[in-house]
């Protein structure tokens, strides 16, 4: 039994690694409750992974009715979200529990223009 | 501020008492121990899983509350479909409430960690939790009496709402599997937030009720309409009335 489960984990965890290999990773942080960057290019098209990072002591929750996601991050913490694929455009999200000042927009840009940029 | 904090609680709050006012229909008789049992059950499970919560976060890179979550609309799902197959109604009408009181305690714990950085600090945050109760008992009473008077002209309508909250944990369960990645994202049918936004009064009420969602996918729509379906089949074969 034990054997087993040690092969269903581990099959598993091959199968994430896959996974995550496949999808590019951008970087968001909560800082003093505001995103930075504020404006996080992304390349449309594809499946990416933004990974949030809080570095604040208070939790927050990134939500985004453009993307359809909700997360809430806890103080001192990270996620990832799995994102996309996007249309090119530009996405708004804001951090739920402080709207007045956490706030961005993620911009799915064509693969052909900039890829991954930050522009903050 | 302070309102926000009160529609905040308010919006964690009002699934479950709208589920509790209408298995108080289901289970009457047994009332009073359906009320005690739920509560108890569900405020000891918060308070056991509470000191712990900042590990369960981090667990599948930063995934670990979805999964929690994912598993208390499971467990009320299927207590509230075992509740129509099954005699046991009580015991699975115990289950899926303490699941929900499970995942709205959570929420609100989350939410309260950080009051004081919402300038509202913890007196105020226990304010807008008893003003968000108030409110949502309002509600859930009203909700309770309009389902007694409807149900004489019309006895079905308890499967139909029991059947609506148990489609909501179907839409629910989707969008966290959508989140956790383990279902595609797609395109939404439609957008009706122009018609009716989702943060409206009106919107976070059909969203405790039904899962009311401002751009569903044709899956997501299909699975709640499944869910639905199959909820009031198996209260007809019950015999399903009020």
């Amino acid at each position: 039994m034990r054997a087993i489960g040690l092969f269903l984990k581990g099959t598993l965890l091959m199968l994430l690694a896959c996974d995550a290999a496949a999808e590019e990773v951008f970087e968001l942080r909560i800082r003093e409750h505001l995103f930075q960057p504020s404006r996080l290019e992304v390349p449309a098209g594809r499946k990416i992974r933004i990974r949030v990072i809080n570095e604040d002591p208070s939790p927050e929750e990134f939500d985004s009715f453009a993307l359809n996601r909700e997360k809430v991050i806890l103080g001192r913490s990270q996620a990832i979200l799995y994102v996309g694929p996007l249309d090119p455009g530009e996405y708004p999200f804001s951090g739920d529990y402080h709207p007045d000042s956490a706030a961005g927009v993620l911009i799915a840009v064509p693969v052909k223009g900039k890829r991954g940029t930050h522009a903050d | 501020m302070l309102i926000n904090t009160v529609m905040v609680c308010t919006r964690e709050l009002l699934p479950i008492l709208l589920l509790l006012s209408a298995l108080m229909h289901r289970v009457r008789g047994n009332t009073p121990y359906f009320l005690l049992f739920a509560t108890a059950n569900g405020l000891g499970l918060l308070l056991a899983v509470t000191p712990f919560l900042a590990s369960l976060a981090a667990l599948a890179e930063g995934n670990g509350l979805e999964f929690l979550f994912a598993l208390c609309h499971a467990v009320s799902l299927l207590s509230l479909m075992l509740s129509l197959v099954h005699r046991w109604t009580l015991l699975f009408s115990v289950a899926s409430v303490t699941a929900m009181t499970l995942l709205c305690g959570v929420n609100l714990v989350i939410y309260g960690l950080g009051a004081d950085t919402r300038g509202v600090g913890s007196e105020g945050f226990w304010l807008g939790i008893v003003l968000a109760t108030g409110i949502g008992l309002s509600i859930a009473v009203l909700w309770y009496q309009l389902l007694a008077e409807v149900s004489r002209l019309w006895t079905p309508v308890l499967g139909l709402v029991l059947a609506m909250m148990a489609a909501r944990q179907s839409s629910e369960l989707y969008k966290l599997f959508q989140q956790l990645d383990w279902i595609e994202s797609v395109s939404p049918l439609w957008n009706s937030a122009s018609l009716l936004r989702e943060q409206s009064e009106v919107g976070v009420f059909l969203q405790a009720l039904l899962g009311y969602e401002a751009s569903p996918t044709p899956l997501q729509l299909l699975i709640w309409a499944m869910t639905l379906a199959a909820m009031m089949l198996l209260a007809r074969r019950k015999g399903e009335t009020v």
